[in-house]
């Protein structure tokens, strides 16, 4: 989606404003919600583009205002919610008794089998998942082609910033296959295709202005891509 | 400038959400905002190229939060300082007294 | 029956966690101890100081360094790293010819193995806006100007690699052990958003 998510090349936000020694967390509460996002996901609730979608679909004021934990504060307790995991009505009850469970320390029904354990934090997230699909896929690109980036403007969940739609580039060099995010945001499978790293120029990006020497490599999905 | 203003095409804006039988103005302060912006604009005192561009350079997050006529308000504080016509201090005394005539 | 009035969530953010929290963990969604482990493994276990021993090991074997730009997953494994948001790394150079600097637009992309978690100016808008449209500008505010004949290479990370910088290894460190040569190197040079200063 055009979201406000999709800023490269935004004017209008000032400085950086590094924090000098920014330590891992700021508050008690936001090293909790790490944890239990990071719990939650490992155990299998949500995947990455579902969970990065719910966050680009928040309202562009609230996307800008909120801070960077509380939008995961956020879309966790909603995708959770369509999921099916609990109910709003559940949610309210703690809040309702001052964030505590009625039934602390009693879990019960389908979710205990899906609770990662903690003796399996190390071996899980010391290895991970990859995203890489083992599927016989044929590429549309090699490296050296050249391409032009698709003007793509889906509703859903993309990969592809509106900085580099409609832009020439080349191809640098192919990944390998993985899962496409388009789809795989909205339960639509993983449609296995080839991403390659491609090198955009500046000044094709930004025109005149940009330096001439200083480039762009961005990672891309066939999908995104039609040859020049 | 690439800025939060440039709105065309972007999604997750929500419902247009029209209201129904809509007055000209929605407070008072809306009413004295318009006339106070008219009537600087009529005495040339900026174009309204400057005055947009005002707009455009409020921090994004404020200008989503914020209503239109909020906007106007932030830009003509920003153009009138930016022109001479008043300076930053002299602002922030109207808003001490404002605030203290209202407490009063 | 009365309609169901619809409960606010906690204005107070902690709260709202806690609220969550407790919720998952009735549900058994979560389990307590692995809520601790997650947060030793990430606040304290894992951090920028892997990614300055792959440097570090780089500056010191011409081998690895070789390895580790040709197939950067298998090469940093070699040092014990890797793991989520790194299962496909990917390490890029800098040169007397080519400074390379890292972002993600779209939301936060990083390489957790080998760096541990974004700081929040990665994170916000400012950076993911501008590192794109005027990276020199960025560097400069950091305190870093590349000369204009030198390439300045930005990398949005729009896919599932993960980028880290190999930045140059400064002068004068030529008599230096890896593990002295590692703590010359700071998370900020492995972003691209600082060069190593010397010893």
């Amino acid at each position: 989606m055009n979201g406000i998510h999709d800023m490269g090349g935004m004017h209008g936000f000032g400085p950086i404003n590094p924090e000098i020694d920014e330590p891992v967390f700021h508050a008690d509460w936001e090293r909790r919600m790490f944890a239990l996002w990071t719990a939650a996901f490992a155990a299998g609730m949500y995947n990455d583009s579902e969970f990065r979608f719910a966050v680009e679909s928040r309202s562009p004021a609230d996307y800008l205002n909120d801070s960077y934990y509380e939008h995961w504060l956020i879309c966790m307790e909603q995708v959770l919610i369509n999921k099916g995991q609990f109910e709003r009505a559940d949610l309210e009850a703690i809040w309702a008794n001052a964030g505590n469970s009625a039934n602390a320390g009693a879990p019960s029904g389908e979710g205990a089998k899906q609770a990662l354990p903690a003796d399996q934090v190390i071996p899980v997230f010391m290895t991970g998942a990859s995203a890489r699909v083992d599927a016989d896929v044929a590429p549309k690109f090699k490296s050296g082609d050249a391409i032009i980036a698709r003007n793509l403007n889906p509703a859903g969940h993309t990969r592809l910033p509106r900085y580099l739609r409609g832009k020439h580039g080349t191809i640098e060099s192919d990944h390998g296959v993985f899962g496409y995010p388009d789809t795989m945001a909205h339960g639509d499978g993983e449609t296995p295709q080839h991403v390659y790293c491609v090198r955009f120029s500046a000044r094709e990006v930004w025109g005149e202005s940009a330096p001439s020497r200083d480039s762009f490599y961005v990672d891309m999905w066939d999908d995104y891509l039609d040859p020049a | 400038m690439n800025g939060i203003h440039d709105l065309g095409g972007m999604h997750g804006l929500g419902p247009v959400n029209p209201e129904s039988d809509e007055p000209v103005f929605h407070a008072e302060w809306e009413r004295r905002m318009f006339a106070v912006l008219m009537a600087t604009f009529a005495s040339g005192i900026y174009n309204v190229d400057e005055f947009r561009h005002a707009i455009e350079n409020m921090a994004p997050a404020e200008y989503l939060a914020t209503s239109y006529y909020e906007h106007w308000l932030h830009s003509l504080e920003q153009v009138m300082i930016d022109k001479g016509q008043f300076n930053r201090s002299e602002l922030e005394a109207a808003w001490s007294n404002v605030t203290a005539g209202e407490a009063a | 029956m009365a309609d169901h009035d619809h409960t606010e969530p906690p204005s107070d953010t902690a709260l709202r966690v806690k609220a969550l929290e407790s919720l998952l963990l009735e549900k058994g969604l979560v389990e307590a101890d692995t809520l601790d482990a997650l947060i030793q493994l990430y606040e304290h276990n894992i951090g920028p100081q892997n990614g300055a021993k792959v440097v570090a090991r780089a500056w010191s074997d011409p081998d690895y360094k070789a390895r580790l730009l040709a197939d950067a997953t298998p090469a940093i494994a070699e040092l014990g790293f890797g793991g989520v948001q790194g299962e496909d790394m990917v390490v890029v150079e800098n040169t007397s010819e080519v400074h390379n600097l890292l972002v993600c637009t779209l939301c936060s992309c990083y390489p957790w193995p080998v760096l541990g978690l974004p700081p929040v100016w990665y994170k916000a808008a400012p950076y993911r806006a501008r590192a794109v449209s005027e990276p020199r500008a960025v560097l400069k505010e950091f305190g870093v100007e590349i000369r204009d004949d030198v390439e300045v290479r930005v990398w949005d990370s729009t896919a599932e690699l993960r980028y880290m910088v190999l930045p140059e290894r400064p002068a004068g460190t030529e008599g230096l052990g890896e593990d002295e040569l590692a703590a010359l190197v700071t998370r900020d040079s492995m972003i691209g958003v600082a060069l190593v200063e010397g010893a």
